[in-house]
């Protein structure tokens, strides 16, 4: 069972979707069907017909709004009760982090936070792997109790999984009203645009001083790339808090993944193991992020960002010139 | 007279624990520990709220060691500081932890008004606590807040989640989970120093808040650690060494097609 999130502009969130795909892998496995179950206060604009699961079931109230997690948690907690999946998931949102600590404790269940990989053995038992504090390692947990609870982050597992439509079964619930009360609220920033990221540049600490940012800068822009960074750089303000990729911040999966001057920590590295492709600019050769990357290069981080544009100029420049004779002809 | 508990954690600097590839647990043995930032700006939190005769008790559970980050609760301002410390504790997950969490608050301060924690400690990163103990004692929770002022009916929250930022009316019992913020830390001022000499961190055990070993610690736990691993790399791994030929891979790296891609 997957927890269908409906966001603020009243659609169904991608993270759950994506999850979705997940469980049904999980399911067919186990050759159980995959639920869904939907939390709204409102009928969705979307079609379910093309949500990945055997079978969506819509709960609806008026209390269940998206700024509040406390009617989610009841409702959840009846459909869970209801069905006793096997396997109960939840994406890592930071909804999904309130609502799925609540409902373990409600179900008196174990639960493992932001697991960034999943796997049923023969038994049925759910492996759930999430990076572990203390450096260089991953690890493994599986729960004693059902359902087994895990939250995952968005985008970290990818799963592509074609299914027939599911059945679609709706259900209106009285729920009391939260005693949390939502007053009102904004918007903080624009979602940046990196999880459909193509190309990534990622800079670190290796970068050197804020000022060399404009080079990184003009860098992306020219490759048609986003920028994105690692922690210490969203911590000194150089970057937003958004672009900052890792445990504590997003995970991507882009088609090239080019690191400036980043080590490459566990943390930094689960935001972006599942690239296509890694390129890593770095000084030391023993980096963490050299002994993953596809392409290793042993230089200074901004000699190499600094050429790249150089040549893209001189690129810009030569075609300049080509179209220029085709014209004349 | 309002009573609030802020529970705290104290956590290892930042890249100096490892972790028992036997036991799959964390070994803290004599790394430097610090206060988890999250539990201090929860803290700092509840200085702002706390008026005049107020109480503000910091509750830990951890090793005896745990004792240095309760003490500087009370340099900066707590009124007193329980320590739960007990060997079956050891191995607690969260849902473990919570439930020996709310045994200790409703032993030592039974008519707790507000209960604040850190969203999250640094170390473990799950973020699972305040919830779970928000649903054993009872209490309705707000995640993420940044800022807590006392209004007529209860407790008005700025909440910063995610993209939004939210204003939440809270009833005056309940769990605040205390996000980053931007909170200025303050320094303990000379008559806190003073006050605070006056005051101990008393010790409890779980026979003192009616829980036995069998119901926390791993025994109480629902889940465990089963393998731990470096993560696996399996990639190319092409050496470059010279400027203009890594700026060359860079541009081709950027403009390869997924379908040329070798598996
Ligand atoms: C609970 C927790 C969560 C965390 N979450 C995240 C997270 O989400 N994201 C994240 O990124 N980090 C996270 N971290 C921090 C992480 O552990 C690392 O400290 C951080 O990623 C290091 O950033 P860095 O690689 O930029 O810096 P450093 O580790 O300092 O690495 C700098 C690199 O640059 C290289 N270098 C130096 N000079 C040059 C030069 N001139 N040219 C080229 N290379 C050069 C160096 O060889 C080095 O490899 C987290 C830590 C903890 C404890």
């Amino acid at each position: 069972m997957v927890w269908g999130q409906v966001d603020r502009d009243g659609r169904l969130s991608q993270a759950s979707i994506g999850l979705a795909s997940v469980a049904c892998e999980l399911a067919s496995v186990m050759r159980v069907k995959s639920t869904m179950v939907i939390t709204t206060e409102r009928m969705l604009h979307m079609g379910l017909e093309n949500v990945p699961a055997n079978k969506v079931l819509v709960l609806r109230c008026d209390h269940l709004t998206p700024m509040m997690m406390e009617g989610h948690v009841q409702a959840m907690e009846l459909a869970v009760r209801d069905a006793a999946p096997s396997i109960l998931l939840i994406s890592a949102t930071p909804e999904g982090r309130e609502l799925a600590p609540r409902l373990a404790a409600r179900l008196e269940v174990g639960l493992t936070a932001d697991c960034t990989a999943l796997d049923v053995d023969d038994l049925g038992i759910l492996q759930q792997t999430r990076p572990a504090f203390g450096g260089e390692l991953m690890a493994t947990i599986v729960s004693s109790t059902q359902p087994q609870m895990a939250t995952v982050r968005p985008g970290a597992i990818i799963s592509d999984v074609s299914l027939p439509p599911p059945v679609i079964e709706s259900r209106d619930l009285e729920l009391p009203r939260g005693q949390v009360i939502w007053i009102d609220g904004s918007k903080l920033k624009e979602t940046s645009d990196l999880a459909g990221a193509e190309v990534v540049i990622a800079v670190g600490r290796g970068v050197g001083n804020v000022g060399n940012m404009v080079i990184f800068e003009r860098l992306a822009y020219l490759m048609g790339a986003s920028l994105a960074c690692s922690r210490p750089l969203a911590d000194a303000g150089w970057m937003q808090r958004g672009c900052q990729v890792g445990q504590s911040g997003i995970t991507i999966a882009p088609r090239a993944y080019i690191a400036f001057g980043i080590s490459g920590s566990l943390q930094h590295r689960v935001g972006m193991n599942s690239s296509d492709i890694v390129v890593a600019i770095n000084l030391d050769p023993e980096a963490p992020i050299m002994q993953m990357a596809d392409i290793r290069v042993v230089a200074d981080a901004v000699d190499v960002a600094s050429k790249v544009i150089s040549m893209l100029e001189q690129q810009a420049g030569l075609s300049h010139v080509i179209d220029e004779d085709a014209l004349k002809k | 007279m309002t009573r609030m508990v802020v529970l705290v954690k104290q956590v290892p600097e930042p890249g100096t624990v490892t972790m028992d590839r036997e036991t799959g647990r964390l070994v803290r043995g004599s790394a430097p520990a610090m206060l988890n930032p999250y539990c201090e700006n929860a803290l700092e939190l509840g200085l702002q709220l706390m008026d005049e005769n107020d109480e503000l008790i910091a509750i830990s559970m951890g090793p005896p060691a745990t004792k240095a980050a309760l003490r500087r609760c009370l340099e900066l301002g707590a009124t007193g500081a329980v320590l739960l410390a007990d060997p079956g504790l050891a191995g607690s997950d969260a849902r473990a932890t919570a439930i020996a969490l709310a045994a200790a608050i409703r032993s030592c301060v039974p008519d707790v008004d507000l209960v604040l924690t850190g969203k999250q400690a640094m170390d473990g990163d799950t973020a699972q606590v305040p919830g779970m103990l928000a649903e054993v004692m009872g209490l309705p929770v707000a995640y993420d807040v940044i800022k807590a002022t006392w209004v007529e009916d209860g407790i008005e929250v700025m909440r910063s989640s995610g993209e939004y930022m939210d204003r939440l009316l809270v009833p005056a019992h309940s769990l605040l989970a205390v996000g980053r913020g931007s909170m200025i830390r303050r320094l303990p001022s000379i008559s806190d120093l003073l006050r605070s000499r006056e005051l101990k961190v008393s010790t409890i055990s779980l026979v003192d808040i009616g829980l036995t070993p069998a119901m926390v610690g791993s025994k109480g736990s629902a889940t465990r650690v089963v393998r731990l691993f470096s993560p696996e790399v399996k990639r190319k791994g092409i050496i470059i060494m010279n400027v203009e030929e890594g700026a060359a891979m860079v541009l081709e790296a950027a403009h390869l097609d997924r379908g040329e891609e070798a598996g």
